[in-house]
């Protein structure tokens, strides 16, 4: 099949727009409300194409393009017809600018945006330097408007959290009530009336606060004006320096286009590379930058003399911790992992205890403990089955301890698409948080208690007497059963208690099984505990998570908040330091409660500073760059592992760059690619591979609320109105 | 501290505020500046004094809002009270110098109304040009007609009396066999920087009105540094009144440039405890 467009001669695809092709063979024709992830619309009428055998101009955005079609996309009267019709559109939006003789001067002499709070030109729009409405004027060539302007006089919202809303700038393309309910399944905005004029708001024009808004951000990606901004970051304007990375604010790992300014990160936005397919959530959105840039940061390596921590230089703090952890047996010396190092860091870390002679080392995370109990035994490694975007062609989705608001929130991207598709989800929770909307939501008394009845209604159904959970369970049990392909998502809400959250894995898992599941993914309690797992930074484990328990290379492997233990090394803050521990060193890019007591504190990275690898909750393998200058002394937690190990004269720590620490790693780590699933071992093989060495310690602070253990409130003050609104303010 | 009596939003982004000062009102001259301060963690923002009635005890002020200070002062309302020192600066040079040529735009449409009333009660004829960038952004029109004898319109969009800016209206002036003997510029400084250049080239004397930063206004930090016919002159005690053909505009902007990074990064972290409209 063919069409023929301005006479030459194109291959169709089945089902195509005019549009998909043209776009496709670089065909321009000019478009405002199309966007490539969202349905046709035909609002805007700026894509007005002319077909042979239709009277009348015919939107190329939402008209099938047949077989034999000839399609005309240049002639002068369409340029006319669509610069009429653009006209029409600047009349209603601050336009001066756009048709200013002076535009280029001035625009060149204010390199940045104004910091306006009504944006009533170009020079004050946060939006100009990506600007999907100037580019159609530009190609256009619009420089006069025959009607006459007006300024809508619309009031602004700008007391919401994160989001600024001016909608004087909105052209009314309804790009982010698609993307709203379309993509994000949250449909938080619409289209209303005001009076007499349409505008875009939420229900009754309330703060998007009170709505069933996430403040993903994704209504600010998608609109081609300046009506949706970032309240933190609209003035910064285009980055010096960007880059690709992947958020690790939790275990989802979404690729994120970065940048730089001024030596600071300056913006983060979703890329359109990962399995996020260019979406993101609120952490990794809009809380990164400020949370990077915070005022409170450890800047100076200190050391306590007389019971003051003071600053001093590298040399004396790293003298200082080699010095004082010298002074103890390596049984006696403990190690908190934090999830929220990259790979290499955390082999850096496992390397220098074990230089030290020590497996005493755990990860500050409630589920990695039980996750190695109970899948260490079943599977080849302790990881999850499927991806992220597998779920999107499931039937039945179940989810368990967790409601995707705020730990691996992208996931609900694609449970929504599976939804679009008509497969039931159901969100098995105990906190009565925001959560999917479009979810059977169960909330039983334990998770623990419902994961067997569930797994009893799946084997054998209707047997057991009716109660509420017995009635969900088989409702959810006949779903899974039926579903061709199933999703089973365990978060960390299961994890609080460690015999619970080792009990909820083990059935997890049998369920799967019992389904024949086609994704069974644990949604980490941290942003890379999948990629610690991986590094070995836990006892018992090496790279690449093979099992070195009975090697009898280590002196023990001990609980290293438990007893016997003298000092720490921390690099994530621990509820409280154990009594009988004399020597404490923290290192970390913020303080907390127990850096007060450190005797060294070693001030380091967040992610957004450092490079090196991530491994998300489905093994995708994510790299991170940065160009941000750290705070004063800061170094990068790699570096600082260097120094470390070189000061405590070990053996394998003699690295100039990240590379070579990946290499040395030894895994497959290819960024963009997924490391093996882990495979459940054939029944006869299964042996109990892990012991209770593996105890897990904590339990630790909800995760979803922090990063690195600091809770993102303190430092972005919105996350807290957010959080606080959707239940997370224990 | 000064009560303010009334703000209300004139036109889009362009604040009018009249503030409780008797002490400054009975002192105010034309091309005087206050400094105000809009609460205790605030810097010290330079603002043009744009009228005063000693009678009532008032003095009023324009301002666009343009950054963090700005911002909370824009979220005031009347009753609430404000840091405010004034005047300052030198004040305007006025005379009758024959027909005087007086240009303004943003917060200068409404800031250069002492200087036409100065002007005009000095016996110039005072062709007053105001511009913006659409119509409905203009504003006291009405009050300047008063004390002009002429009064023009620019807009960049054509939406209301000539397309183009100020300096296209008084080339036009000149061009159709105008003469003037002085012009005087405010407005913000890349309005200021193009009606100079166009005075300049039309063989017209200009004053304009320098807006650099500014920090403590009595000429010791040295933060409004500006070059001047080739010397340093500190805006706050010097100016700002300084003659448009000297001014090295270039090195204004890049002045002004330096501290953006500062600026814009305080949205990250500075909320305007008011209604939070401000960074996080
Ligand atoms: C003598 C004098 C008189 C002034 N009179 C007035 C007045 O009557 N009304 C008024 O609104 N402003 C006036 N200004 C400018 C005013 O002082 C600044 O706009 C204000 O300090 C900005 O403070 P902020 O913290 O809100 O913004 P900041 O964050 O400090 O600055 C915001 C951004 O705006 C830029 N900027 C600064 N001044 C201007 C300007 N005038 N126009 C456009 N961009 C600017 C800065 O370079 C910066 O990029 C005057 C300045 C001086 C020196
Ligand atoms: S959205 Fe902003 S940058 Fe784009 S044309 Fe409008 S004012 Fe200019
Ligand atoms: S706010 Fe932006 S995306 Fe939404 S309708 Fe208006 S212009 Fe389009
Ligand atoms: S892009 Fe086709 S109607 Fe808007
Ligand atoms: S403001 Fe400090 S010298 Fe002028």
């Amino acid at each position: 099949m063919t069409a023929r467009i301005d006479g030459k001669d194109y291959d169709i695809i089945e089902g195509e727009t005019i549009l998909d092709i043209a776009r496709r063979n670089d065909i321009y024709i000019p478009t405002l409300c199309n966007h490539p992830d969202l349905s046709a619309f035909g609002g805007c009428r700026l894509c007005l194409v002319k077909v042979e055998g239709f009277r009348a101009f015919v939107p190329a955005c939402a008209t099938p393009v047949q077989d034999d079609m000839v399609i005309e996309t240049t002639e002068e009267d369409l340029d006319d017809l669509r610069r009429r019709i653009l006209q029409l559109i600047l009349s209603e939006h601050p336009s001066a600018c756009i048709i200013c003789a002076d535009r280029e001067e001035c625009l060149d002499l204010h390199p940045d945006p104004t910091k306006a709070g009504r944006v009533t030109g170009c020079r004050f729009c946060p939006n100009r330097n990506e600007c999907d409405l100037f580019d159609v004027v530009k190609a256009l060539g619009v420089d006069d408007i025959w009607v006459e302007t007006e300024y809508k006089d619309v009031p602004l919202y700008r007391r919401d959290p994160f989001i600024h809303r001016d909608y004087n700038l909105c052209i009314l393309c309804g790009r982010c009530v698609r993307v709203c309910a379309e993509i994000r399944g949250v449909s938080a905005i619409a289209f209303t009336e005001r009076s007499h004029d349409a505008t875009i708001g939420t229900a009754f024009q309330g703060p998007l606060v009170d709505s069933s808004c996430v403040f993903c951000g994704a209504c600010e990606d998608v609109c081609p004006t300046g009506s949706i901004s970032s309240k933190m970051t609209r003035w910064v304007s285009i980055p010096e320096v960007t880059g690709k990375s992947t958020c690790v604010m939790c275990p989802a790992g979404c690729a994120m286009d970065v940048g730089f300014k001024w030596g600071r990160m300056t913006i983060t936005e979703p890329s359109e590379e990962g399995e996020n397919v260019a979406q993101a959530c609120l952490k990794g959105r809009y809380c990164t930058v400020p949370l990077t840039n915070s005022k409170d940061r450890l800047e100076y390596p200190r050391v306590t003399t007389d019971g003051v921590l003071r600053p001093v230089k590298w040399e004396t703090a790293l003298e200082t911790a080699v010095e004082g952890l010298k002074g103890f047996a390596p049984e006696e010396i403990g190690m908190i992992v934090s999830p929220s190092l990259t790979v290499e860091e955390a082999f850096l870390a496992q390397r220098i205890m074990r230089g030290l002679g020590s497996d005493n080392i755990a990860i500050a995370s409630n589920m990695a403990g039980p996750m190695q109990k109970a899948w260490g035994g079943a599977m080849d490694r302790v990881a999850g089955i499927g991806t992220m975007t597998d779920i999107r062609d499931c039937d039945a989705v179940l989810i368990v301890g967790t409601d995707l608001s705020l730990t691996a929130a992208v996931t609900q991207v694609h449970v929504h698409a599976a939804w679009k598709d008509g497969a039931s989800v159901f969100n098995v929770k105990i906190d009565p948080r925001k959560g999917y909307r479009h979810a059977d939501v169960i909330e039983p008394d334990a998770y623990g208690p419902f994961m067997d009845i569930l797994l009893e209604e799946v084997k054998a159904p209707g047997q057991q007497p009716h109660t509420p959970d017995r009635d969900a369970a088989g409702r959810i049990a006949s779903a899974l059963k039926d579903a061709d392909k199933t999703a089973i998502l365990v978060g960390p809400g299961a994890f609080r208690d460690a015999a619970e959250g080792t009990q909820v894995a083990k059935l997890a898992l049998e369920l799967f099984e019992a389904v024949n599941g086609t994704v069974l993914l644990p949604l980490w309690d941290g942003g890379n505990v999948q990629g610690v797992l991986e590094a070995g930074a836990s006892r018992c484990l090496t790279p690449g998570q093979c099992i070195e328990q009975d090697s009898g290379k280590y002196s023990s492997g001990r609980n290293p908040l438990g007893e016997g233990i003298k000092a720490l090394y921390l690099t994530h803050p621990v509820p409280e330091i154990p009594e009988g521990v004399e020597f404490v060193v923290y290192q970390g890019p913020f303080g907390s409660q127990v850096s007060e007591r450190a005797d060294v504190i070693l001030p380091s990275s967040m992610f957004s500073e450092t490079e090196g690898t991530v491994i998300s909750l489905d093994g995708r393998v994510g790299s991170i760059t940065s160009d941000a200058r750290l705070p004063n002394m800061a170094k990068p937690d790699w570096k600082v592992f260097i120094d470390m190990g070189r000061a405590l004269g070990l053996d394998g720590f003699d690295f100039e760059a990240v590379a070579d620490i990946t290499e040395a790693v030894g895994l497959p780590l290819e960024p963009g690619t997924h490391l093996p699933p882990g495979e459940p071992l054939p029944e006869g093989d299964r042996a109990v591979r892990v012991d209770d060495a593996v105890n897990p310690v904590g339990p630790w602070p909800c995760s979803a609320t922090r990063y690195r253990g600091r809770e993102i409130a303190e430092d972005v003050e919105d996350f807290l109105e957010v959080a606080a609104s959707w239940g997370w303010d224990e | 501290m000064n009560r303010i009596i009334t703000i209300e939003e004139e036109v889009p982004n362009v604040h009018k505020m009249v503030i409780d000062a008797p002490d400054v009102a009975k002192k105010c001259k034309p091309g005087h500046f206050a400094i105000v301060i809009p609460d205790e963690q605030s810097e010290r923002i330079p603002l043009s004094i744009a009228d005063w009635d000693e009678d009532a005890g008032t003095v009023t002020i324009y301002f666009l809002e343009v950054g963090v200070s700005t911002m909370k002062l824009a979220r005031k309302v009347a009753g609430d009270e404000i840091d405010m020192m004034a005047p300052l600066g030198r004040e305007s040079e006025i005379d009758n110098y024959g027909t005087v040529v007086v240009c303004g735009g943003c917060y200068g449409v409404g800031a250069i109304y002492p200087i036409v009333k100065a002007l005009k009660e000095a016996g110039n004829t005072v062709v007053t040009i105001i511009e913006a960038r659409a119509k409905y952004l203009l504003y006291n029109e009405e009050v300047l007609a008063r004390d002009s004898d002429e009064i023009y319109t620019a807009t960049s969009d054509g939406s209301h009396g000539t397309k183009g800016k100020a300096q296209t209206v008084m080339k036009d002036l000149v061009d159709g066999g105008r003469h003037f003997d002085r012009a005087y510029i405010m407005g913000c400084t890349f309005m200021m920087m193009r009606n100079a250049r166009m005075a300049k080239e039309l063989g017209i004397p200009s004053k304009v009105y320098l807006n650099p930063l500014m920090v403590d206004a009595t000429g010791m930090c040295g933060v409004c540094r500006c070059d001047v016919g080739g010397e340093t002159k500190f805006a706050c005690v010097d100016g700002p009144e300084f003659d448009g053909a000297d001014v090295d505009w270039e090195q204004l902007f890049k002045r002004s440039a330096q501290y953006v990074p500062h600026q814009t990064l305080a949205y990250q972290h500075k909320k305007c405890d008011i209604d939070h409209c401000g960074g996080v």
